[in-house]
């Protein structure tokens, strides 16, 4: 079950899930099974509001799923894991702390003694090349800075399981594209199992092993994607032929389900 | 770095400047006759008596006692407000509003008018005054206390959870500290609100306090006393106040400019 490093896989198993709600309920993700193997990095794309986040809380421990199995590295889901990491769209650093004590939070809240957790942040930092930051405040940072510094913070406890939530949505397309081909460098070296949702397409055959395309609200799964360009990525990845045609393989997909809808062609923003 | 120092020092100059400045034109205006020296004194007459102050027993007794009254009713009100501001976090969106009216409301009751019930129940004690500030403080506790916690980013209380914060240290750690600019400002009010009330309630009430030496003075026409004592109150409510800036600014760190 583990692969590189101390990833681990990550299966949904006939995972649904419904909100009740006020007006009723509202079903979310209907019978979806998918396995992202260990070490492997699985993007999910899909129209606004099918499910993605709710999908990556079930598999964060967040949310139970109202019928089916999540499971972690071959054990149930059933609450929030110590090995698995998230990162949200906003970087939700502490504004009071610096840059050094936001990434060593977690493992401060684990009682990890203060000199390991600082040597173990600096670390991260170097990683994600803020190593001359640690001391600034989250306040003082760019956009791109900060969710770089919520990235370490993720990484920090060396998790076995990465969900990512948009998290390069609020930055704007150039520095989205650099933080993007970052990551790409910092997990080639970490090697844990990653869920990242995006609605970038682009975003997601660049980065990824294999790409879930979902069905609108309720999230099916529609299709996955295998995305067989060679690792590490190449810089110019986007002129490649190999790289277009997967693009244009998710983008057909996509508009097929808003056809089958009849709802005028537009991805999720 | 420097520059911020060099200009915190000329601020702190400029303040200590219009200070003087006034208590100039108190000293010459008296000695002018503009101002009349018998309803105004003057610094120069003041002054001795503020270090005979000092040296009295009689106002070591006096502060001694609006000491306690401002601490003891800060506290318990601050400690009201804080379980009751926890509790209203607690319920629904709407309950919470309704109620909320409900100890905004207490703030328009001159809550003086109580003071004889209070008179009748605990004597003439320390305690209906006490009381009396312990409400005057917990209305904007409360009220702080709510809305500071309410305005918690969503992204941190996520943060929390994800993380499996158990609920103490994820009060202590995130949401505390993440209340702080808002909280803060209420709880300094709640203070000053004790030290007005208080000082207020011993002028008319009291036996004992600074409020009462004030107004024992003015009816003793010990006119340069009761100044020395008006002094020492702002004195002593400058440097409440600022030791509560330098203990906000601690709490956040961040926000020092
Ligand atoms: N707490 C909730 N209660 C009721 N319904 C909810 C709740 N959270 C989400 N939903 C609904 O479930 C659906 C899926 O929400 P979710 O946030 O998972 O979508 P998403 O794919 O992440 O959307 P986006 O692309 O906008 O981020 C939405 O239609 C939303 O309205
Ligand atoms: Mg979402």
């Amino acid at each position: 079950m583990s692969g590189p490093g101390n990833a681990q896989s990550l299966e949904f198993e006939d995972v649904c899930l419904e909100y009740a709600g006020r007006h009723g309920v509202t079903p979310a993700v209907s019978g979806l099974t998918a396995s992202v193997d260990a070490g492997r990095f699985v993007s999910l794309i899909g129209p606004s509001g099918c499910g993605k986040s709710t999908l990556l809380d079930i598999a964060g421990g967040l949310l139970p799923p109202t019928s089916g199995v999540c499971r972690l590295g071959g054990t149930d889901v059933t609450g929030p894991q110590s090995t698995t990491s998230m990162v949200f769209q906003e970087a939700a650093l502490l504004p009071w702390r610096s840059v050094l004590d936001n990434v060593a939070f977690p493992l401060e809240v684990k009682g990890v003694r203060a000199s390991e957790r600082r040597a173990r942040a600096a670390e991260l930092l170097r990683t994600v090349g803020l190593d001359g930051f640690a001391n600034a405040y989250p306040s003082e940072l760019s956009g791109g800075m900060r969710q770089r510094v919520s990235i370490a913070r993720a990484l920090v406890t060396d998790p076995a399981l990465l969900l990512m939530d948009e998290p390069f949505g609020a930055l704007d397309q150039q520095t989205r594209s650099m933080m993007g081909l970052e990551l790409t460098r910092t997990w080639e070296r970490v090697q844990c199992s990653v869920l990242f949702v995006t609605h970038d397409i682009g975003e997601a055959v660049a980065l990824s092993d294999e790409v879930w395309v979902l069905s609108r609200r309720p999230a099916r799964l529609l299709t996955r994607i295998e995305v067989d360009l060679p690792r590490p990525r190449a810089d110019d990845l986007p002129l490649q032929p190999r790289f277009q045609e997967l693009e244009a393989e998710i983008w057909g997909t996509l508009r097929e389900e808003s056809r089958a809808m009849g709802v005028p062609e537009r991805v999720g923003v | 770095m420097a520059n911020a120092r060099l200009r915190d020092v000329s601020v702190v100059a400029a303040r200590i400047g219009v200070v003087a400045a006034l208590v100039l034109c108190w000293e010459l205006g008296s000695r002018s006759g503009y101002l009349d020296p018998l309803t105004f004194s003057s610094p120069s007459r003041v002054a001795p008596q503020f270090v005979d102050l000092f040296s009295s027993p009689v106002v070591s007794v006096d502060l001694e006692s609006t000491v306690k009254n401002v601490g003891f009713g800060f506290a318990s009100g601050a400690l009201a407000g804080g379980v009751l501001g926890l509790l209203l976090l607690g319920m629904g969106e709407s309950v919470r509003g309704i109620l909320l009216n409900y100890v905004v409301s207490l703030q328009a009751i001159p809550l003086l008018v109580f003071y004889p019930l209070l008179l009748t129940i605990f004597g003439l004690t320390r305690l209906p005054i006490v009381i009396i500030v312990a409400v005057v403080v917990m209305v904007p506790v409360t009220v702080g206390v709510t809305n500071s916690f309410a305005a918690v980013p969503r992204s941190l209380v996520r943060l929390t959870r994800a993380l499996d914060l158990s609920r103490g240290t994820a009060l202590r750690k995130v949401y505390l500290p993440a209340a702080v600019p808002l909280l803060f400002p209420s709880l300094r009010l709640g203070f000053l609100l004790a030290m007005v009330s208080a000082i207020g309630m011993e002028f008319v009430v009291a036996s004992q306090g600074l409020g009462y030496a004030v107004a024992h003075s003015y009816h003793a026409f010990a006119t340069d006393q009761m100044y020395a004592l008006i002094v020492f109150i702002c004195l002593l409510a400058v440097v409440v106040d600022v030791a509560l800036t330098a203990v906000e600014n601690r709490l956040r760190r961040d926000r020092v400019a």
